[in-house]
């Protein structure tokens, strides 16, 4: 039978819902932790009103959780058997005599002077289309079926979407994924505090390869995390220093290098990535190097008749300020003093009347010349052939 | 292309096609249109196409808007006078004053050196020589003064050193003069040129390379050589008439000596001044008669010859002349130009002694860069550099041009020195054409703005470009 507020909850629940939910719950109410399981302690005084009012509510709560209600009930009832156990059958006895005759809920009714006829209509105008207290709890606990189809309500929806592992019990797999990032977190801090500061024992001083080891290896390492370019493996070696090759060897060598060789540094360089594990790519680079000094040493052709191909290559210029052009002390005293001595000519020209100036040259040399009248200008005779 | 079967098939009457027992199915189709016209093709008449425009002057209905444009009825200018208003060198400006006290040069001052870092002039018979040469540029600034003169340069001072030296060894001295864009390259051709025609040497100038390769005159390929080489009849007459023109003073008095074996007769000819004016006159003899006055002019006792050239690039390149083949020639199987090459590259010795001189020009170079590397090649030979610069193997180079300039020198023109700067624009001054006071002060700054001293910048900075 179902109240008005309830009947308001099941209206809101008969909407249909556009997706399923992630999880299907079993219950209406979220999962809580469970309450005490421990038996309510009856008071002595069996006709308290207000242990009998605890009570009902204490048991309300425990019917709003039918899973739990119906796994304490055993237990619950096995406690009360021993409690009577303990209580003397005669004490018993006079308890249930102390009960009232008309003791029952409709007697309460009738006390408080209820009218029921009044109320029974009311429960029969609910009760016409009124569901069944089983259909009421299906209603209520079980999730509305996702709706099957392809109208309006379903445009631009994903169908399955739901996690299937996850039952409504448990925080989700993203929350369990930030916990695991945050233990990881957790543990490499651990790990910086207490196991970095001793790997300063193993440190090793730098020693400068020998002339024996030529090839300088570069691997790489991405600490831990898989990566394409791990298994590569890089290898430069000066060409100068390959052992007991003569100038002819090491210009062969050189011109079987192509384009790894750099000219400005004297150095090649290749790297291997085509195998899967970096000893096999370092091993392969090794034995590429082993070869090539092998035929630069061995092979018939001197490759002589073939120029060197720096193509390649393109020298970065460097430019260098000239050390001639920097203003010493001494050079500033020598430009100085040069100036004063070129000023000195000059007044000393300019005195004597030598000093060359264009302009004044032309002012005298056009006063000095005779002033030729300016032509008078006679206007043309007017006639037919005018001049365009 | 359709066929002309299909076509002369159209112009055929309907009743013909029919009585063609090969008619193909869609012939036999087309007989069943109409046809469009049955008259006979007629093909328009040659020249009488719808011209593009009433002729010149010519009166036309006009019904337009427009009535009144007017056409211009100007006289256009003659062919070849824009041309010759474009080249012409004009050697004084009435407008210039006088320097006083500007000497010539002569072959005294030029034996002595008296004459470096100062201005000197030119005297008449050489400005006419090296007129008739075309060695005055229309782009050098000759008309801003009253007369042709020249500063005598350090360069210059070393072209005479080398010219003395083939006087008195009978050398022969191949120089490339290599420089920045108006350094005074062809100025300084110019001045070796000058000093040859007073030192009574044998001119012959090639004033402009360009004239010889560009495919600007007549060409044929020359009977009997191998690898085929090719003359140029019109232009080798012309530099016989410019060799006559130039050196009349010093042929005129050389008599030949040696049988010209010419198949013109060569009764009337006494002098080689003669013998280039008859070459002139024939340009379909123009080279052998060339190689005859060159054989003359080789014999022993004979003076030096100057050799010179202007714009060398365009020798040191495919010329714009196409074989039979269709494929370009290369500058050096064009006989004048191989002639020159052969005497700059040292494979023919100038028995007498002389000079071979190549000025490159800045302003009007073809790419050249086996010439360009070459230039380099020598400057850093010059300077005695260890590590020569070397060709890139994996690039295309001219190899004839390589192979010819392999060990010619270079002279290379720097800018001038303050003096000398100074010595110039004093002399532009004393012109009237540079209205300032001539003090260290200004020489400096022109200098500098002249990127240190280079002096057609210097020139164009204070005189060309004076407000």
């Amino acid at each position: 039978m179902a109240t008005i507020a309830r009947r308001l909850v099941l209206c809101a629940r008969r909407c249909p819902v556009p997706t399923a939910p992630r999880y299907t719950p079993l219950s209406a109410i979220p999962w809580q932790r469970r309450l005490s399981t421990t038996a309510p302690r009856r008071d002595e005084n069996p006709n308290d009103d207000a242990r009998d009012k605890r009570l009902e509510e204490f048991t309300k709560g425990i019917e709003l959780d039918a899973d739990t209600q119906d796994e304490s009930d055993d237990q619950g009832v096995r406690r009360f058997l021993d409690a009577l156990s303990t209580v003397h059958p005669d004490a018993l006895m006079k308890e249930l005599d102390a009960i009232p005759e008309g003791f029952d809920d409709d007697a309460g009714d009738e006390v408080a002077g209820v009218d029921r006829e009044a109320l029974g209509r009311l429960y029969e105008e609910y009760d016409q289309e009124a569901l069944s207290d089983e259909e009421e709890y299906n209603m209520l606990t079980k999730a509305p079926e996702p709706r099957v189809g392809n109208d309006f309500w379903d445009s631009g929806e994903d169908e399955h979407l739901g996690d299937e592992d996850y039952f409504g019990d448990d925080i989700s797999a993203l929350g369990h994924g930030e916990l695991e990032q945050h233990r990881e977190l957790r543990e490499y801090a651990r790990l910086a505090a207490w196991e970095l500061p001793l790997l300063s024992k193993l440190a090793r001083p730098f020693e400068v390869p020998s002339t024996s080891q030529p090839l300088r290896f570069r691997y790489t390492t991405y600490l831990g995390e898989e990566h394409p370019a791990a298994k590569k493996v890089v290898v430069e070696f000066c060409t100068s220093d390959m052992p007991g090759l003569t100038q002819l060897q090491r210009d062969k060598l050189i011109k079987m290098a192509g384009s790894r060789y750099n000219p400005s540094t004297d150095i090649v360089k290749m790297s291997c990535e085509m195998f899967g594990t970096q000893a096999q790519n370092k091993r392969y680079l090794r034995d590429t190097v082993n070869n090539l000094v092998k035929e630069a040493r061995e092979g018939k052709d001197t490759f002589a008749d073939v120029p060197f191909d720096f193509r390649h290559h393109k020298p970065k210029a460097r430019f260098e300020f000239p050390k001639e052009w920097i203003l010493t002390p001494e050079r500033k005293k020598y430009l100085e003093s040069k100036r004063l001595h070129q000023l000195e000519l000059d007044s000393g020209l300019k005195q004597s009347g030598n000093l060359l100036d264009g302009a004044k040259l032309v002012e005298r040399v056009l006063s000095s010349q005779v002033q030729i009248p300016e032509p008078e200008m006679v206007e043309a005779a007017r006639g037919k052939q005018r001049l365009r | 292309m359709p066929s002309s079967v299909c076509l002369r098939r159209l112009s055929l009457a309907p009743s013909d096609l029919t009585a063609h027992a090969m008619a193909s199915r869609s012939l036999l189709a087309y007989t069943q249109t109409a046809s469009f016209s049955q008259s006979a093709p007629l093909s328009a008449k040659p020249g009488q196409g719808k011209p593009a425009g009433p002729a010149r002057g010519e009166r036309t209905l006009n019904l337009g808007k427009n009535k009144k444009v007017q056409r211009d009825m100007g006289k256009r200018p003659a062919p070849g006078e824009r041309k010759a208003l474009r080249k012409r060198v004009v050697l004084s400006n009435t407008n210039a004053l006088v320097v006083e006290g500007l000497n010539d040069l002569t072959v005294g001052n030029i034996e002595t050196g008296d004459m470096q870092g100062q201005v000197v002039g030119l005297s008449e018979p050489v400005i006419d020589s090296l007129r008739a040469v075309e060695a005055f540029k229309a782009t050098q600034g000759w008309h801003l003064f009253r007369r042709p003169a020249m500063l005598m340069r350090r360069e210059t001072t070393q072209v005479s050193a080398l010219m003395r030296d083939v006087e008195t060894r009978k050398k022969t001295v191949r120089r490339i003069l290599a420089g920045d864009r108006a350094s005074g390259k062809s100025t300084l051709l110019l001045q070796g040129l000058a000093m040859a025609f007073m030192k009574k040497w044998v001119v012959i100038s090639i004033p402009d390379a360009k004239d010889i390769v560009s495919a600007h005159t007549e060409y044929a390929p020359l009977p009997g050589s191998n690898p085929l080489q090719y003359t140029q009849n019109a232009y080798t007459a012309n530099l016989l008439a410019q060799i006559a023109k130039a050196n009349s003073e010093v042929l005129s008095k050389l008599l030949p000596g040696t049988d010209l074996k010419l198949p013109i007769p060569t009764n009337r000819i006494t002098t080689l001044a003669d013998l280039a004016v008859l070459g002139s006159k024939n340009p379909e003899l123009s080279w052998p008669i060339f190689n005859a006055l060159w054989t003359e002019l080789t014999q022993p006792g004979r003076p030096p010859i100057m050799l010179a050239v202007d714009g060398l690039a365009h020798m040191m390149a495919p010329s714009a002349y196409l074989s039979a083949e269709a494929k370009p020639i290369h500058a050096h199987d064009l006989v004048v130009v191989r002639h020159f090459v052969d005497h700059l590259s040292g494979k023919s010795a100038l028995p007498n002694g002389g000079m071979v001189l190549a000025a490159t020009s800045g302003s009007n170079q073809p790419g050249s860069p086996a010439l360009k590397f070459s230039v380099q090649l020598a400057e850093a030979r010059a300077q005695g550099a260890t590590d020569l610069p070397m060709w890139n193997p994996y690039q295309l180079v001219d190899q004839r041009v390589m192979e010819v300039l392999k060990d010619v020198d270079t002279l290379k023109l720097h800018g001038l020195d303050k003096r000398d700067a100074r010595t110039i624009m004093e002399y532009y001054a004393a012109s009237g054409m540079l209205r300032k006071q001539v003090d260290e002060p200004l020489v400096s700054q022109w200098w500098t703005l002249a990127g240190n001293g280079n002096i057609g910048e210097l020139e164009k900075g204070s005189v060309k470009m004076r407000a």
